[in-house]
């Protein structure tokens, strides 16, 4: 079952990315980031069954995975990212929100609370991955420095080397 | 240090009225296809840089691009940003040419053609795109745990509003209305196709085909300028993704209300 989830996950991030032109050489790599960041969802909720960790936890996993192939395939971080934390994003939450709202009799402020409260840690999971030096995602590669040709330049002008 | 530099780079630089059209040429690309405005003005001062021009400042928002030279004419050039839509390989091409200049593999002079070449890369063919707006939809469908039933029938919507969506694109309808529609027309067709008995579960089949329209790169790239201290352009984005998801409640949430009342409901 869980197998079954995590290959629908692959494929709901491959055709969502396809609205959105990916380079066709990263589809695959985002399915994969996509999967994984379900797989991982769903084995938090097997364990500690609570949706606002495990959409932390997740996004954190796949932001990080995100900025490693970014550096790796040299393309936006966002081609990766906007793919796989689709699967993570509360659509669900949403959906009730509103249908709270237009029925009489049921209280919105519950699932308005929860819904936001997913959408907080989906944010801070992404805010603290991307805070995170860019150096750590490098492998030892050198930090590009703007040109080659000027080194006295950099002593002058101290440009910052976020690569993605 | 400055003027040494800037000496030095005489007569190899590229004549400034043509290195900034190049840079806004793809800041332009870059801003209405789908990037940060961080890396826009990023890549634009690389861009810069390896066109012989040290030391330029790029300024950008979510709706124009503003960048300068350090010459003596104190060149300086603004450009409106109009339409914007999502095409993330445009993106990465612009970065990879970038890169390539700073790297020296591609030269300043073949910049120009390479740009337009990438202004006109074609988006993916529309009957892929509305296919995988179909499979899209039966996938979340199924990872939201829907009955295979509410997947045949998110397929059959999530084709549909693709379609719909398209036509709408050609007739220039804003975002905000065009959402809307989108959005009303998925729950009607839910109700419809449930009436019919192809599906079983309303909200499984209407949360899977308004999936799509969901506003995640809109919040993805707000959060990334906020994150890089941009808070200007990040809250704008941040504006864009709420009017999205609220355009997506409002559609679905007016048809759900109008079927509640007319089949004498709550």
């Amino acid at each position: 079952m869980m197998f079954l989830q995590t290959a629908m996950a692959f494929i709901a991030t491959v055709s969502f990315s396809c609205l959105f032109n990916i380079p066709r050489s990263e589809l695959i790599y985002i399915g994969l980031t996509g999967a994984m960041g379900w797989l991982c969802y769903q084995i938090f909720m097997s364990f500690f069954p609570s949706g606002i960790a495990a959409e932390f936890v997740s996004t954190v996993l796949v932001a990080l995975s995100s900025r490693i192939l970014a550096r790796w395939r040299k393309m936006p971080l966002t081609v990766f990212l906007l793919g796989g934390i689709i699967c993570l994003v509360p659509g669900a939450g949403m959906y009730n929100t509103m249908y709270a709202l237009i029925s009489q009799g049921q209280s919105a402020f519950e699932t308005a609370v929860e819904t936001a409260k997913i959408l907080g840690a989906i944010c801070i999971g992404i805010i603290l991955t991307l805070s995170l030096p860019p150096e750590w995602f490098s492998y030892g590669q050198k930090p590009k420095s703007l040109s080659s040709s000027q080194k006295e330049k950099e002593k002058e002008l101290v440009y910052d080397s976020v690569e993605n | 240090m400055q003027i040494k530099i800037n000496e030095k780079m005489k007569g190899k630089g590229m004549d400034s009225n043509k290195a900034l059209y190049l840079t806004l040429l793809a800041g332009e690309i870059m801003l209405s296809n789908g990037a940060e405005t961080y890396r826009v003005e990023d890549t634009m001062i690389r861009l810069l840089d390896s066109l012989g021009h040290p030391g330029a400042e790029a300024f950008v928002t979510t709706t124009g691009i503003f960048a300068s030279l350090e010459d003596s004419n104190a060149s300086c050039k603004i450009k409106r940003v109009k339409t914007r839509t999502y095409h993330l390989e445009k993106l990465a091409k612009v970065n990879e040419l970038s890169r390539n200049l700073a790297e020296g593999r591609t030269r300043p002079e073949e910049a120009q053609e390479q740009l337009l070449k990438i202004k006109s890369l074609p988006p993916y063919p529309p009957a892929l795109r509305t296919a995988a707006s179909g499979v899209c939809c039966f996938s979340f469908c199924w990872i939201f745990g829907g009955s295979w039933r509410d997947c045949l029938l998110s397929f059959l919507i999530g084709i549909a509003v693709h379609l719909f969506h398209s036509v709408l694109e050609k007739r220039n309808i804003s975002g905000f209305l065009s959402n809307l529609t989108c959005a009303a027309l998925i729950s009607a067709l839910a109700i419809a196709g449930i009436g019919l008995g192809i599906g079983i579960n309303m909200d499984k089949t209407i949360i899977a085909a308004i999936m799509p329209f969901a506003p995640g790169i809109a919040m993805t790239n707000g959060v990334r300028d906020i994150v890089e201290g941009d808070f200007i352009s990040g809250g704008s984005r941040m504006t864009e993704a709420l009017m999205t998801a609220l355009a997506i409640a409002v559609g679905v949430g007016f048809v759900i209300r109008m079927q509640m009342i007319l089949t004498g409901g709550i």
